[in-house]
């Protein structure tokens, strides 16, 4: 191990330097949170901000979104190779919500304010954040131009003037400006918050110790990354899944991957993924590679923070263009976040085979959204909200259970909508909200359990839902039963049953009074052989009904 | 003749700490003995005697303890059950599916107190709007009560959908409970909370239900031993609030006393900033294994809008009226540490009181803050603790030397530096998260430091800051006992009501609201039969600009059937919602969405003591010089002083340090301290 790091600055005021940024973008995230005005970014924390170099590379990221690791990163780069470094004056912020930029949907609107130091840029605060409507229609989506408006990479203010004439085409293509609005001010003041605060760092130590104390930031996060592959035996690791189909067509999508461990260096080759598809489950190559990133965190650097760029250092990404992760202009992006879960939980299932202590069985691996949209009787006005994320199983692990009723994978700090919360806003009544007993894979250890939540509409509605992974169940490893994968209902007044025409994907239908939505996520995949599990828990399972008699019966030969 | 005294009592986790205050003098006196879990009551009277105590004279007995969070982390509570809505069983163990720690697939989220197979349903529902949506089913909850009973259950938590609009089925289901078994601990949600948010709700009340019967048998068994003694007076017990109740309201409001300990110390500071006349203050609390911050603005402690027990990671959401303290792992004991890519770092592994800092010579061989401190020579080897532990500075320089000086090539000295210079900084971001991220200044403020460790690292930690004040207050380590005999008697009221803010609902249902909720507090006032010297109702209102989640507390000082009500609450909520998130839009609606009422019962404050001012003498005091480092460069001569020994109007210039039973005030050069009359320090700092 290593005796005398080498440190380019001083390391005690590296650490000070590292906790700086941890706490600068922890003051944003929760500027940003406490002022947001709707729910995807105050519950499902559908935002991430961060502190990012001169060159655009990350320092530190507040997330909010998991799968949105690259976005910003990419977003800077993009709009510094725009503008050049001598193009972006003080007082300037830039704008984007280029879709083939940050690999994703076009809700996602970027904030960048470059932060300067004696006449020259040092750095950037920049924050993202899901606007619940961007124009767009409001069903399926072929192409990016009917995802809603689009906007380039600009200057929103000009020398610390907001620009009047892009602040009105955004109005204007927005369905709720009042909304949008109320975030596009939390998005900036969240940006100033970094911008002063990362000032006042440089201020105080100088420039020139702050640079060397990020570079050994990086350094130092580099080198653990490569402590932790290099502990992983060499060799090629491969696996496979499916999606259920595009949300247009009705043809699977296949989700193939290949690791490699030689020495210190991972490589996650995805070109084996399925082509970029008609319909609009496409992601930009930022969201591949985010997928990937998220992945090599999971298995080599969990709990290190700041996250920043040098901890991905011993990565390597194989990632050709025109992969349903990697599209194109103009492919359609609305449901963006969905595959790459799921390329994550192949990379983990490929690494079963590798590092089985460090790795976890398939999780349910969707947000299961319904996207309710009409009058509110209420307020007399147009509303859209989603009842809100529901949670489901996680998948088991070498050494325990997985936990049921949680948020997926492309999500981290999200919280559901406390149905008392839901209630006071939209015409909804939440009759059941609860755990679905056998949805966990059998195993050693029992994959968590999925959720059912069954909402009543009180006045006509439309509703909108993309589940996926309705047909490939969350998987189980080394021996560990599969889960119940994810499943999306209509259950009419009178008690009739209706299922999507296609897998999960409801498309603007509509309920009326006394017609509920049924919402049920799958479960995690059971880890080693259901025989090996200790009785008392199973009898345990029984007692709470996570686990039926007779299901138990049937995977553990339990008998009572 | 007798002696009118107060008794202070706090149990922490190793110590009891007891104050017993001369009402007619001020005079304080200290007692310590170490804590009994067996009996916690033994624990109290060893100390009440060390102090001098005599409860047969004493006028109150003020309690605060740790018995309720230690019930839940040790998970040491009663045989509990939960009821609930149909449909909604899960509510507790899905909890709020967030996953904090998004990167680890380890993480494992919180724990419920009550497991499934103790969850029950019955057939119920009301609205948001209080409005009957399914009846309450009797026969059904007739039936669970009698599994209950048979079950040999302790405490029931029920919690139904909506209940703080209306509280009648949960009224409904205790009848039927007492009826059945008039010996259950039963916790109603409205009992603890009229707020929305069925999780947070549901973990706060299965939380009371859990430690009640433990809780409650405490309280009584300490009632029946000071009667035992002859006690006259009253006994109060301290909530999180900062406030006291009367032990009734303590014996069902059982989890109000989670956070008394660290309350007490920002009501202290909250009566000595008045005495001071100054309302703006940073409270700074450092120990062994922490460091707390929370914020006195115009002379009020916010309380917080989520507290969890056990972090916010993993632990349990508890929504009660709790002051907002920030804490950090980072204190006296706080372990520096290299990790394998050559960073370093302080904590939050903790030497803790065992094995402790290396220099303690009791097993410990990590290099901890304290060890810094005394390598840099601010701590005396011979008089820590009252001279009952002698520390060891060879074995802190070593420890210093191989764990932290050497992997980074660097002398001890300088090792020693960056560590408390990292723990200062953290410390600092504790105080910035309760300061900057709320649009306030620190460097407005003045900082009060107490806690065995704060008086060392204040003038490290306001020089991060940029803080000019600081105040070292009078037996520092005992602040928080002190703050509890300085406690009022107060209890917090609120009820979500979501509405427009709309002139014609404040002046009618939203008036109405708070006119219940006063009458409610007036009447636990007069229940508890405790005289108070005033009595105030403070009302505030929660508030957001309609389509948001997180709303603002803000002051109703107004009337509410006054013509310009509405504008001038939203005057207020902008104005405070601009001052804290540096933006607001005054053109936006915005939206009522919980009335607040807290009534205060003002109790008579003794007068401090007054020093002699005799005391502009330093040389009295003088222990002895010795060489200290502060900061790069050589160490320089200090004069160390004995606190007892300073009078008022002594003026002690850095560098120096001041020693005093539990805790040391350290001046670095520059930095001058005055003795007030009542023996408080006031530190000016320059910026170093």
């Amino acid at each position: 191990m290593i005796a005398n790091a080498k440190h380019a600055g001083n390391p005690v005021t590296a650490e000070i330097i590292r906790n700086a940024l941890i706490a600068i973008t922890d003051e944003m995230k929760t500027n940003l949170m406490r002022t947001a005005y709707n729910p995807i970014i105050y519950e499902a924390l559908d935002f991430t901000v961060g502190l990012f170099d001169r060159n655009g590379d990350t320092m530190s990221i507040g997330l909010g979104l998991p799968m949105f690791i690259r976005g910003l990163s990419d977003a800077i780069k993009a709009k510094l190779a725009f503008y050049g470094p001598d193009g972006i004056e003080p007082g300037d912020i830039l704008l984007t919500n280029d879709a083939y930029i940050m690999g994703s949907h076009l809700n996602h609107l970027i904030f960048t304010v470059p932060i300067f130091h004696d006449g020259e840029i040092v750095a950037f605060a920049s924050s993202m954040a899901h606007w619940i409507d961007v124009g767009g229609t409001l069903g399926r989506t072929q192409d990016i131009f009917s995802e809603g408006l689009q906007l380039p990479i600009v200057k929103i203010f000009k020398r610390g003037v907001q620009d009047d004439e892009l602040t009105r085409i955004i109005r204007t293509n927005v369905r709720i400006p009042e909304l949008a609005m109320g975030d596009f001010r939390a998005q900036i003041a969240s940006i100033r918050t970094g911008e002063r605060r990362y000032g006042a760092l440089v201020r105080k130590y100088g420039l020139e110790a702050v640079d060397a104390c990020v570079t050994d930031l990086y350094a130092m996060s580099a080198r653990k990354a490569r402590l932790a592959v290099a502990a992983m035996p060499d060799g090629v690791y491969e696996a496979e899944s499916f999606m259920d189909d595009d949300g247009v067509g009705t043809t699977p999508i296949p989700i193939k991957v290949r690791v490699t461990i030689r020495g210190e260096q991972m490589t996650i080759d995805l070109t084996d993924v399925g082509a970029q598809v008609p319909g609009y489950f496409n992601s930009g190559d930022t969201a591949g590679r985010s997928a990937a990133q998220v992945a090599f965190k999971c298995l080599t650097t969990p709990t290190l923070y700041p996250i920043n760029d040098g901890s991905f250092t011993p990565l390597e990404i194989v990632l050709p263009p025109g992969r349903v992760i990697s599209a194109v202009k103009p492919s359609a992006m609305r449901m963006w976040m969905t595959i790459p879960m799921t390329v994550v939980d192949t990379v983990f299932r490929a690494m079963a085979q590798c590092v089985p202590e460090r790795t976890i069985a398939g999780h349910h691996a969707d947000l299961c959204s319904a996207t309710f949209y009409g009058l509110n009787p209420r307020t007399g006005r147009f509303f859209t909200r989603g009842a809100g994320v529901t949670g489901g199983g996680f998948g088991a692990k070498y050494d325990g259970d997985g936990m049921s009723g949680t948020v997926c994978q492309n999500d981290g700090d999200t919280h559901n909508s406390p149905v008392e919360a839901t209630e006071s806003k939209i015409p909804l009544l939440i009759e059941r909200y609860a755990l679905r007993p056998d949805s966990g894979g059998a195993g050693r250890y029992r994959g968590g359990l999925g959720v059912e939540r069954r909402i009543r509409v009180l006045s006509p509605l439309t509703v909108n839902t993309n589940a996926e992974r309705t047909l490939c169940a969350p998987w189980g490893l080394l021996g560990g039963g599969d889960a119940l994968p994810n499943q999306m209902q209509v259950q009419r007044a009178d008690g009739r049953i209706e299922d999507p025409k296609k897998h999960g994907k409801f498309d603007s239908i509509r309920l009326e009074p006394g017609d509920a939505m049924i919402v049920r996520t799958g479960g995690g995949g059971g880890f080693g052989e259901p025989a090996l599990r200790d009785p008392a828990a199973v009898r345990r399972d029984v007692a709470c009904g996570y686990v039926t008699p007779e299901a138990a019966a049937r995977d553990y030969g339990y008998s009572e | 003749m007798v002696e009118q005294s107060r008794i202070a009592v706090d149990i922490g986790g190793t110590f009891t700490d007891v104050t017993v205050m001369n009402v007619a003098t001020g005079a304080v006196r200290f007692g310590k003995a170490l804590s009994t879990p067996a009996d916690l009551a033994d624990g109290v009277f060893a100390a009440i005697e060390r102090a001098g105590g005599v409860p047969a004279t004493a006028e109150f007995v003020i309690h605060g303890s740790t018995i309720a969070i230690n019930a839940i982390l040790e998970r040491k509570g009663a045989e509990t059950a939960l009821i609930t809505t149909e449909g909604f069983r899960d509510v507790y163990e899905i909890g709020r599916i967030n996953r904090p720690d998004s990167f680890n697939l380890f993480f494992r989220k919180h724990v419920p107190l009550v497991a499934r197979d103790r969850i029950f349903e019955v057939p119920e529902r009301m609205r948001h709007d209080g409005s009957v949506w399914t009846p309450f089913d009797a026969v059904a909850a007739g039936a669970l009560a009698r599994t209950l009973v048979e079950e040999r259950i302790e405490a029931v938590a029920i919690v139904f959908l909506h209940s703080y609009a209306n509280v009648a089925h949960e009224e409904a289901m205790r009848a039927i409970l007492l009826a059945a078994n008039p010996n259950l601990f039963v916790t109603a949600s409205h009992d603890v909370s009229r707020e929305y948010r069925e999780y947070e709700r549901t973990s706060t009340t299965v939380a009371n239900a859990y430690v009640g019967p433990r809780v409650s048998r405490y309280l009584e068994g300490l009632e029946a031993r000071l009667s035992a003694n002859a006690f006259g007076g009253e006994l109060l017990i301290m909530q999180s609030s900062g406030g006291l109740c009367d032990v009734a309201t303590a014996k069902s409001q059982c989890i109000q006393m989670l956070e008394s300990g660290p309350a007490a110390g920002v009501v202290g500071a909250s009566v000595l900033a008045e005495a001071f006349g100054t309302k703006d203050l940073i409270c700074f609390d450092m120990g062994g294994t922490t460091a707390k911050a929370c914020v006195l603005q115009d002379g009020i402690a916010n309380l917080s809008p989520d507290f969890f027990v056990g972090g916010y990671n993993e632990g349990l959401a508890i929504r009660i009226p709790v002051l907002d303290i920030k804490e950090v792992g980072t204190g006296g004991g706080s372990i520096a540490w290299i990790d394998e890519a050559g960073g370093l770092h302080v904590g939050p592994g903790s030497a803790g009181a065992s094995p402790g800092p290396a220099c303690y010579s009791l097993g410990g061989t990590q290099p901890t803050v304290t060890d810094a401190h005394l390598a840099l020579g601010r701590l005396s080897p011979e008089r820590f603790a009252d001279g009952r532990l002698r520390l060891d500075v060879a074995a802190a320089e070593g420890a210093i030397r191989t764990h932290v000086a050497e992997p980074l090539g660097i002398d001890v000295a300088a090792a020693a530096e960056g560590i408390i210079a990292i723990a200062t900084t953290q410390m600092a971001n504790a105080v910035r998260t309760v300061s900057t991220e709320r649009g306030l200044d620190p460097r407005d403020f003045v900082l009060i430091a107490y806690g065995g460790a704060g008086p060392m690292q204040a003038v490290d930690v306001a020089r991060e800051l940029a803080i000019r004040d600081v105040v070292i207050p009078l037996a520092p380590g005992h602040f928080s006992a002190y703050g509890m005999l300085t406690a009022d008697l107060r209890r917090e009221y609120a009820r979500t009501f979501v509405a427009p803010l709309a002139a014609e609902l404040l002046a009618t249902a939203i008036a109405h609201l708070y006119d219940d909720l006063a009458a409610e507090a007036a009447a636990w006032l007069t229940s508890t039969g405790l005289v108070a010297e005033a009595v105030t109702f403070e009302r505030a209102a929660d508030v957001r600009y309609q389509g948001q989640e997180h709303a603002v507390t803000i002051p109703i000082a107004t009337a509410l059937d006054a013509a310009d009500a509405e504008r001038t609450i939203k005057d207020v909520f902008d104005a405070r919602y601009l001052q804290r998130y540096g933006h607001s839009a005054p053109e936006e609606p915005a939206e009522f969405v919980a009335a607040r009422v807290s009534i205060v019962g003002r109790l008579a404050k003794p007068l401090p003591q007054t020093l002699p001012s005799d005391g502009t003498d330093l040389a009295a005091a003088l222990i002895e010089r010795r060489p200290v480092r502060f900061g790069a460069g050589a160490p320089v001569a200090s004069a160390i002083y004995d606190r007892a020994r300073l009078g008022a109007g002594a003026l002690v210039t850095g560098p120096a340090m001041i020693e005093e039973a539990g805790s040391l005030t350290c001046l670095p050069p520059g930095v001058t301290a005055t003795v007030n009359p009542f023996g408080h320090l006031f530190l000016t700092v320059d910026e170093a």
